[in-house]
């Protein structure tokens, strides 16, 4: 038999963790579901049932990216407390399935199941609704050029590696303590930033954060230096790769992980 | 079966539980490990498990080297921990959920147990007492009939019938071709149950011998005045619980939390004389 990865064992150890765990996804999906009608539903009200896009647009963006950070911070919280350290660890599955079956549920399972309850929630608003005249009361098109909500999918798997590797590293508070690590580790690199471009640079600049144009001063003139089109695509590249390192380096994590 | 090599462990490179230790058990025993608080009992056993990793040397179950945590080498052992978690389902939904990751897992056996050990199979499991889930939990373990089945304080939390139950069933569940070992500070609770005595003890297994093999050399009685030839004595309401060096043969019963407190008191003689 494998080592690695088995089917068998796989799909055993994923109908374990659905048994033992459905009641409080459960309560959390209704807890998620509340947050929403209440959120959408005062905007509605307070827009005589019509559900702007803008609103539409904005709640799916931060309940996905909130939910989605709560909920992986804790799918390793049991490899935090000794005494469900023991047998989460002892049981007969290699690291490999036990980090997938995580993995799946936080990343994969999470967005599907969010996308659905953020559109039947949206559909049931807007049907209590009614038309302004002029303007149609639509539920958001998730892959709308002109909005930015797809964005949501590019954000959630950067998210969702950094948690997920915080929520494995840290034995506690996982949530908060990735969160510092992660806000310490922006500030630090927004900091050195300014030196580092400046040691490249004889110009004097005028500011600049990290992964965004750089605004100089050339005498008494004052210069915008947007990045080629190009170098959009270098920054997305990297991110992905920042992803797939923190998804490996979570996976090894919980290879070395002691009790 | 189990293989302990030069294993250096600590939970920090400053200070060392264990230095260069070396130990290997075999199938068909029930060994009994002691140590005082700290000693590194339960560091041994995760060890030996793959909860913690050593700093050096190696430590292999069946072959498998326990700090990779291969699914083959999980399924031919449990641990049963001094603290249980036991999740919201009933004994059936876990047997359900966990029994099939056990190759050899026997669900009769694991009700007989239950039965045997007054647990009721329809409560959720963390609903139940400490008591009540440790007795789940070590019904479980030994039906899952891995070859090796590792125990940390497992009668912590028994009441005094439970103990004896417990002692009873452990008995009849050592096969030939299974290990058990048990640790515990409560000496008393591992009388008749165990054939092998482990002492842990300033960083190394200082003793590693069969009951036998100590009553062969050492002779445990109790008596009204001690005499010369006494190496360990202690007060007891029937008179001075003595141990002595057995030079004639005969066999006494070894009164393991006299041997323990001899061996930690007075650890070269007694010491000297078993591992000779």
């Amino acid at each position: 038999m494998n080592q690695t990865f088995n089917i068998n064992r796989f799909s055993m150890l994923f109908k374990k963790h659905t048994l033992e765990n459905y009641k409080t996804y459960l309560m959390s999906v209704g807890v998620l579901a509340g947050l929403l009608v209440l959120f959408m539903g005062i905007a509605s009200y307070a827009n005589d049932g019509y559900l702007l896009l803008g609103f539409q647009e904005a709640f799916f963006v931060i309940f996905l990216l909130l939910a989605g950070c709560i909920f992986t911070s804790l799918v390793f919280a049991d490899l935090g407390d000794k005494k469900k350290a023991i047998p989460a660890l002892t049981l007969p599955a290699s690291h490999f399935e036990k980090y997938l079956v995580s993995w799946l549920y936080s990343f994969l399972i999470f967005q599907l199941l969010y996308v659905a309850l953020f559109y039947l929630i949206a559909a049931l608003i807007i049907s209590f609704g009614h038309d302004v005249p002029g303007r149609e009361n639509v539920l958001l098109d998730l892959f709308d050029k002109d909005r930015m909500a797809y964005m949501a999918f590019v954000l959630y798997p950067f998210i969702h590696s950094v948690i997920l590797f915080g929520a494995i590293y840290f034995e506690k508070l996982h949530f908060i303590k990735t969160g510092f690590a992660f806000f310490t580790g922006i500030f630090l690199l927004g900091l050195l930033n300014r030196p580092i471009i400046s040691s490249m640079i004889d110009e004097t600049i005028r500011g600049t954060t990290i992964f965004s144009p750089l605004d100089i001063t050339d005498g008494k003139n004052y210069w915008t230096i947007f990045p080629p089109e190009i170098q959009k695509q270098t920054i997305g590249i990297v991110l992905g790769i920042i992803v797939v390192i923190l998804w490996v380096s979570a996976y090894f994590r919980l290879k070395e992980k002691e009790v | 079966m189990i293989k302990i090599s030069n294993l250096t462990f600590g939970y920090s490179r400053k200070k060392i539980l264990f230095q260069d230790l070396n130990l290997q058990m075999q199938e068909g025993h029930i060994y009994g490990l002691l140590g005082k608080n700290g000693a590194g009992k339960s560091t041994l056993l995760k060890n030996i498990a793959g909860l913690v990793f050593p700093q050096q040397g190696v430590c292999e179950v069946n072959g498998f080297d326990s700090s990779k945590r291969l699914p083959a080498f999980l399924q031919d052992l449990f641990f049963i921990p001094e603290e249980v978690y036991m999740p919201a389902l009933t004994a059936a939904q876990f047997i359900k959920s966990t029994g099939h990751f056990y190759p050899a897992f026997d669900e009769k056996q694991f009700n007989q147990m239950l039965d045997e050990f007054d647990v009721p199979a329809d409560t959720l499991l963390n609903k139940l007492s400490f008591g009540q889930q440790k007795k789940v939990i070590i019904a479980f373990g030994l039906s899952t009939n891995t070859s090796l089945l590792i125990m940390d304080e497992p009668t912590n939390g028994l009441d005094i019938p439970s103990k004896s139950q417990f002692r009873k069933i452990i008995a009849s569940a050592l096969t030939e071709n299974r290990c058990i070992i048990i640790s515990t500070h409560q000496v008393r609770d591992l009388d008749n149950l165990i054939d092998t005595v482990l002492v842990v003890h300033q960083q190394k297994i200082i003793l590693n011998k069969s009951l036998d093999e100590i009553s062969e050399e050492l002779k445990f009685s109790t008596v009204a005045t001690v005499g010369s030839d006494v190496l360990y004595a202690e007060e007891s309401v029937r008179g001075m619980n003595t141990i002595t060096q057995n030079t004639n043969g005969s066999y006494s019963k070894v009164d393991l939390e006299l041997l323990f407190n001899a061996i930690i008191n007075d650890k070269n003689t007694i010491t000297e004389i078993l591992n000779r």
